[in-house]
């Protein structure tokens, strides 16, 4: 009797035992994807918004005086609203890829160079629409965004700059135009995030009326995918076509914001907000015992890539055309394909969220 | 009947040597009480991959190790031809025989081509149509391949867009459907899509004889990021198109469309659970047996959504993670296969409850699976 009257307490039990760890699982992920957008995504948008807007005032500033020291400057703030971007590019969902403001603010991979092309065709033909923002905005996304910027101010755009006649008042011109666009978009981004009817309800409140995200595993499964998908652009679309398909063989021209010197910036900043993204998912007590070493050992490889990233002599396109500087570059994205792998397998399985063979990257 | 083994460093050294085995006697008298067989690519449990031809028990009768990742495999009936082709953007393609008879021909795309991973034979049989991808320019192909002279790349013609995906022979004879996906990659960054702002997605009728472009539709300016990638043609000759949705979860466009004989492409309407479960993504789109029943399957939403070929309307759904695979069985229900290795009998009729016939948890089946129904 005592035994019957167990196993009908067992029998009992595990659905409430089930129901239990499901709930705890829920709790989880709705933690995960909480910590994603207050402890990262909000604040960076909002760090990002106000690096477009230094931008774009600085334009303002050197433009109404060009001299070497205000180009100083506004190369700095160039280089700050690169490192911007890439510390959100690979929030690749919600707000970012809606109306295509991602490609608006730069278009990437650009094989046929199409937005430098576009760009010198604009400065060179003075086309007086890329001097508005609205008509910019009707125009090519290559146009709009910060390749373009590149092209219009720096290259070999300096001395024109400086030299303050027709060309550079034009560069000016169409500068202000990105400036202000850029600004904008950014803008919208931010406040996108903030609204709490926006997308941000939808990943922080999964449910069957949900269009999006019906569970919380689902929401939090895109949170995952932007560490994934930022390792994967930073290897696959920054480093990769720069390293070559042969080994030994450097492409230093393909890389990208080699012309203004950024390349190495715009990875390390990558990278680095790729890590502050891990860190701000605070993954640790979600872990049962036997995964808590992931969250360390992740952190600890981003850690090294970031170092030895940083020991590369700047500018890339020269470094790697050295052993030394491609054999570290390579080194990098070896790490970052490691890291890759554990986010995608290991770690999701860590977290309970699953990644299937067929809807991992998808045909 | 032979198990074909192919020595992996053979293969890799392009040598294609092959090791003929004899099957063991168990699988032979499996073979003898079925004439349905079932082909489909999947990963092994030790990392490789290989095509496989098998039963309906899931009794492997027939496998070809491939040197990577496989995609579809596309068969010729009344020749026992069958090729199963690199994942995009891979470059090899391995030609066999289903009953192992004959070694396979492995061959692959010219220099600065990939495959996409589909194809479809003329109907003797002779003539291998396969999609490509000219990645230098961005530009799609449909490569011919002339089975006769072991699978030499005889001529190729526009496939009308970007990133041609799966490609059919309607029912006349002549002409090829090709859905172009609409999106351009290059092997120098991998998948990544480059063309997203100016990508146009289109299904294209093609004379086979001749090349010419006789019909090019699209979805619309509004339907631009819905990549159009599998097709089946059912019983009244419609095709029918799944599509892969490039833009936010936060939007859940409708993704399964038919169009009719000389008719023009239309998306159906599901429900918006359905939707939800597709998860903006398609992975492959089958006709039944009697051609009046379409399943199409969803890895990224782990569902399967059964239709009325005739009223278009959704019929039932079967929910199976990681599901992509589905083939028309005898009974005139799906075989259908998923990434934990399960192959399960689904459709309509089983009310939600797909019948499990085998699992293998150590392999993954890919995306794509193709019966020849005894």
């Amino acid at each position: 009797m005592r035994s019957f009257l167990a196993t009908l307490l067992v029998i009992v039990a595990l659905p409430g035992l089930a129901n239990a760890a499901e709930a705890e699982d829920a709790q989880n992920h709705r933690q995960f994807v909480a910590n994603a957008v207050e402890g990262y995504v909000r604040p960076e948008f909002d760090r990002f918004a106000g690096t477009l807007h230094a931008l774009d005032d600085e334009i303002g500033t050197f433009c109404t005086a060009p001299d070497a020291a205000g180009y100083n400057r506004l190369s700095a703030r160039y280089r700050g609203a690169l490192e911007g971007f890439a510390r959100i590019g690979f929030l690749r969902f919600g707000p970012l890829i809606e109306d295509h403001r991602l490609e608006r603010l730069l278009f990437w991979p650009d094989r046929k160079s199409t937005g430098r092309r576009q760009a010198q065709a604009a400065v060179r033909e003075r086309d007086e629409s890329v001097l508005k923002v609205e008509s910019l905005q009707e125009k090519s996304v290559a146009m709009q965004g910060l390749l373009a910027l590149e092209e219009v101010l720096f290259d070999d755009a300096r001395d024109a700059l400086l030299a303050d006649g027709e060309d550079g008042r034009f560069r000016c011109g169409y500068a202000a135009a990105i400036g202000a666009n850029l600004s904008g978009i950014g803008d919208t981004l931010a406040a996108e995030w903030h609204d709490e009817e926006g997308y941000s309800a939808l990943l922080l409140r999964p449910g069957d009326d949900n269009r999006a995200f019906r569970t919380e595993q689902e929401a939090a499964s895109q949170i995952l995918g932007g560490l994934t998908t930022g390792l994967q652009i930073v290897r696959d679309q920054w480093m990769r076509p720069v390293l070559g398909s042969r080994p030994g063989k450097p492409k230093p021209l393909m890389a990208l914001f080699r012309r203004s010197g950024n390349s190495l910036a715009m990875m390390e900043a990558a990278l680095g907000g790729l890590k502050d993204y891990l860190a701000a998912l605070r993954i640790k007590p979600m872990l049962e015992e036997e995964w808590v070493w992931m969250d360390a050992s992740l952190q600890f490889q981003l850690q090294s890539a970031l170092k030895v990233l940083g020991e590369i002599e700047p500018p890339l396109s020269s470094a790697v055309r050295k052993p030394e500087g491609y054999g570290k570059l390579q080194f990098v994205s070896g790490i970052i394909e490691d890291v890759r792998e554990s986010a995608g397998s290991e770690l999701a399985v860590a977290l309970k969220i699953q990644v299937g063979f067929n809807a991992l990257d998808g045909d | 009947m032979r198990l074909m083994e192919i020595d992996r460093r053979a293969l890799l050294a392009g040598a294609g040597a092959a090791l003929l085995s004899g099957l063991a006697p168990r699988r032979v008298e499996a073979l003898e009480t079925s004439e349905t067989l079932f082909l489909a690519a999947r990963k092994e449990a030790d990392g490789n991959y290989a095509v496989v031809v098998f039963t309906p028990e899931g009794r492997d009768v027939v496998r070809v190790p491939l040197p990577g990742r496989g995609h579809d495999v596309t068969l010729h009936e009344a020749s026992g031809r069958a090729v199963a082709f690199a994942r995009r953007p891979g470059t090899f393609a391995a030609a066999f025989d289903i009953h192992g008879r004959t070694e396979p021909v492995f061959f692959s795309s010219p220099e600065d081509r990939h495959f996409y991973g589909h194809g479809v034979y003329s109907p003797d049989g002779r003539l291998l149509y396969a999609t490509e991808n000219d990645f230098e320019n961005g530009l799609g192909f449909i490569g011919v391949y002339d089975t006769s002279d072991g699978y030499r790349r005889i001529a190729q013609f526009s496939s009308g867009g970007v990133g041609p995906h799966e490609i059919l022979l309607a029912p006349d004879g002549r002409t090829l459907v090709v859905a172009n996906g609409g999106m351009e990659t290059h092997p120098d960054y991998g998948r990544t899509i480059l063309n997203l702002p100016t990508m146009k997605p289109t299904l294209a009728l093609i004379d086979r004889m001749t090349g010419d472009i006789i019909a090019n539709h699209d979805l619309g300016e509004t339907q631009r990021l819905s990549s159009i990638r599998h097709m089946t043609i059912d019983g009244h000759g419609s095709v029918w198109f799944g599509c892969q949705f490039q833009g936010d979860k936060a939007h859940r466009p409708q993704l399964v469309g038919r169009m009719k004989r000389d008719g023009v492409p239309e998306l159906l309407s599901a429900p918006e659970d359905v939707l939800h479960g597709f998860n903006n993504y398609i992975g492959s789109v089958m006709t039944s047996r009697d051609g009046e029943l379409v399943a199409t399957s969803s890895p990224r939403g782990g569902q399967v959504v059964y239709w009325n070929a005739t009223s278009g309307k959704v019929l039932g759904c079967d929910k199976v993670q990681d599901v992509c695979g589905v083939a028309a069985r005898p009974s005139n229900d799906f075989l259908v296969s998923d990434g934990a290795g399960e192959l399960l009998a689904g459709g309509p009729g089983h009310g939600g409850k797909p019948d499990l016939i085998r699992r293998d948890s150590k392999v993954s089946w890919d995306n794509h699976m193709v019966s020849l129904l005894g």
